[in-house]
């Protein structure tokens, strides 16, 4: 008999779970430093603990920030802005990792260079859940590729 | 009728030997057919103080040869970032020189490739010219690139692989960015000990 009772509460706290909203949490933010270019690049990790949800825009005073990813095509380079009428999907209970040579910030007409150390705030605008702030740390270029 | 049978089999047996084998011939990666037209040549660049730079400064010694861009945020300098990583871990930062030309000569003076190249915190030579050297060198080296957009804000399609080249100057392999740390640390360890 509790046996039942508890498998009961179980499917009630999953059917609650599938029509919960979003739960998002974004850390880990970091930009590369820019030497001289007034472009740079930033990566945050958004966790989701609810339903899914899609980044649609990022947004930042230190210069227009968009949406960019960057895709191999038979070995060549290309990069390009993701439509913001899809976004990013974030999926439900799982996580969107924006990272070197994927899915990144592109921060175009930087108002000055970032040097290692420097911060800035960036806020993603996710579809359902609305905005988000997440604070970017300029990393040193040299310790800007990941071991893979 | 039986042995008509088995001969029929053993026909398309055969066929499809044939079709499996011109299918491997078309899907040979270009690294090697690469390899087969000896990529490469003798160029003349300019370096980042606006002196020019003859291939022939190379001679003797590996090297590791990357196009790219400077307003390229993401994968070129991860690919330099990296490729600096990797000449650490196999040992000095001077095991062999890691070269990188812009493939976007018109923003891309001496002195933005020179910035770009000190990033990285090792020795990167930074390599310009005009649009017609850097022609000639990314037919040279096989490198395909493509502006894309108007403006100031242009971006650059390009090949994104690095190239590397024994001390004879001659085309060994490349490493892709996709690659694994370990795959690329031993292309780097033969590179450097031939």
């Amino acid at each position: 008999m509790p046996r039942r009772i508890s498998l009961t509460v179980l499917l009630a706290a999953l059917a609650a779970c599938s029509t919960q909203d979003p739960k998002i949490a974004a850390s880990e933010g970091w930009a590369r430093e820019t030497g001289r270019s007034d472009a740079a690049a930033a990566y945050v990790t958004i966790e989701n603990k609810g339903s899914a949800d899609r980044l649609i825009d990022v947004r930042s005073t230190i210069g227009e920030a968009t949406l960019h990813e960057t895709s191999m095509d038979n070995g060549v380079m290309r990069m390009r802005r993701i439509d913001p009428t899809q976004g990013l999907v974030v999926p439900s209970n799982g996580r969107l990792a924006l990272a070197p040579g994927g899915a990144h910030v592109m921060i175009m007409g930087l108002n000055h260079p970032l040097k290692p150390g420097d911060r800035f705030g960036l806020t993603l605008a996710f579809a359902k859940s609305g905005p988000e702030r997440v604070d970017i740390i300029v990393k040193p270029a040299a310790e800007s590729a990941m071991v893979r | 009728m039986k042995a008509l049978r088995i001969l029929l089999w053993l026909l398309v047996a055969a066929a499809a030997v044939a079709f499996a084998a011109l299918y491997w011939r078309q899907s040979t990666p270009p690294e090697s057919q690469a390899q087969q037209v000896g990529l490469g040549g003798p160029f003349t660049l300019i370096d980042s103080k606006g002196q020019p730079f003859a291939s022939s400064r190379l001679a003797g010694r590996p090297y590791a040869l990357f196009f790219g861009f400077t307003h390229c945020p993401d994968v070129c300098p991860t690919t330099l970032a990296r490729l600096v990583r990797l000449r650490r871990q196999l040992g000095t930062d001077d095991a062999f020189p890691i070269v990188f030309v812009t493939v976007d000569p018109e923003r891309d003076g001496p002195a933005e490739v020179g910035k770009y190249a000190d990033l990285f915190g090792a020795p990167v030579i930074g390599l310009t010219g005009s649009p017609a050297q850097i022609a000639q060198v990314k037919k040279v080296f096989g490198i395909f690139s493509e502006k894309v957009g108007t403006g100031d804000t242009y971006t650059v399609d390009h090949t994104a692989a690095v190239l590397l080249f024994d001390k004879g100057g001659q085309f060994q392999s490349t490493i892709a960015p996709d690659e694994t740390d370990a795959a690329a640390l031993a292309k780097l360890r033969r590179l450097t000990s031939g």
